[in-house]
């Protein structure tokens, strides 16, 4: 799998509420990512994504947020836990796509402003992430009170995170090229 | 491993692509209907990659 094309692993920001810690989160994420060789990232702000809500699903498929599905070899959503669940608003944006995400890698990061690191809204979004066909990898990053995660100007107070963060993106990014190879070299049967 | 599925070509590139899933999905028109499984009620959609350029593409069948 000598494969000279870099990875492109998107980070979903999956809140759109105003004041969202999660937005720290995902620009660390985003951050980290940009460190690996061979990697690219962009940040998916889902605030920024157009989406109707007088439908819903594949119908309001937005053509810049699908480019961007389809392009992408693995993902990694980073979604706070509201009343225990996943914000409706992300679901909302993921559900307009389906066959750019297909046999690709996801990785999850969850968010509270309490002590569990959103470990409810990631057990919540797999079965979501399975049948939207992605591959959910088995390392996730908790990130709990998220309000004091970070200082004032952004910056990580928790550096045993990035420890943590680094193992999850070496699945991520493993999982992702074995999927791309599997993609587009190997066939399934019928 | 071989597959019985017809190969799209990539609107992209033009290169053969590969067959690497099949989703179950729920018709959405009159046609689809017709056209689904009697048993389930569902069609299947091919998801298709282009070995060369990346592109995805499906097919409901």
């Amino acid at each position: 799998m000598d494969d000279p094309r870099p990875l492109f692993i998107p980070v979903i920001l999956g809140t759109a509420r105003k004041g969202r810690a999660s937005a720290a989160v995902a620009d660390l994420m985003v951050s980290q990512i940009a460190t690996r060789t061979g990697v690219k990232t962009e940040l998916i702000d889902i605030a920024t994504v157009p989406m109707p809500v007088d439908d819903a699903g594949e119908g309001i498929k937005d053509s810049r947020f699908a480019g961007l599905m389809a392009a992408a070899d693995g993902l990694v959503i980073v979604t706070p836990e509201y009343n225990h669940g996943y914000p409706g608003l992300l679901k909302h944006v993921l559900d307009s796509c389906l066959k750019e995400y297909i046999h690709k890698a996801v990785g999850i990061v969850g968010v509270s402003a309490g002590g569990f690191g959103g470990t409810r809204v990631v057990e919540h979004l797999l079965p979501v992430m399975r049948e939207l066909g992605l591959v959910t990898i088995f390392w996730d990053v908790n990130v709990s009170n998220a309000r004091k995660a970070f200082d004032e100007t952004g910056a990580l107070r928790d550096t045993a995170l990035l420890q943590r963060i680094d193992k999850f993106l070496r699945e991520l990014f493993w999982m992702s090229r074995t999927l791309r190879y599997g993609r587009e070299k190997v066939a399934v049967d019928r | 491993m071989t597959s019985q599925i017809v190969p799209m070509t990539c609107e992209g590139c033009g290169e053969p692509m590969n067959a690497h899933a099949e989703k179950p999905v729920v018709p959405v028109s009159a046609d689809e209907a017709e056209r689904a499984d009697r048993g389930l009620g569902l069609l299947i959609e091919e998801i298709h990659q282009c070995p060369q350029c990346g592109s995805v593409q499906s097919r409901r069948v």
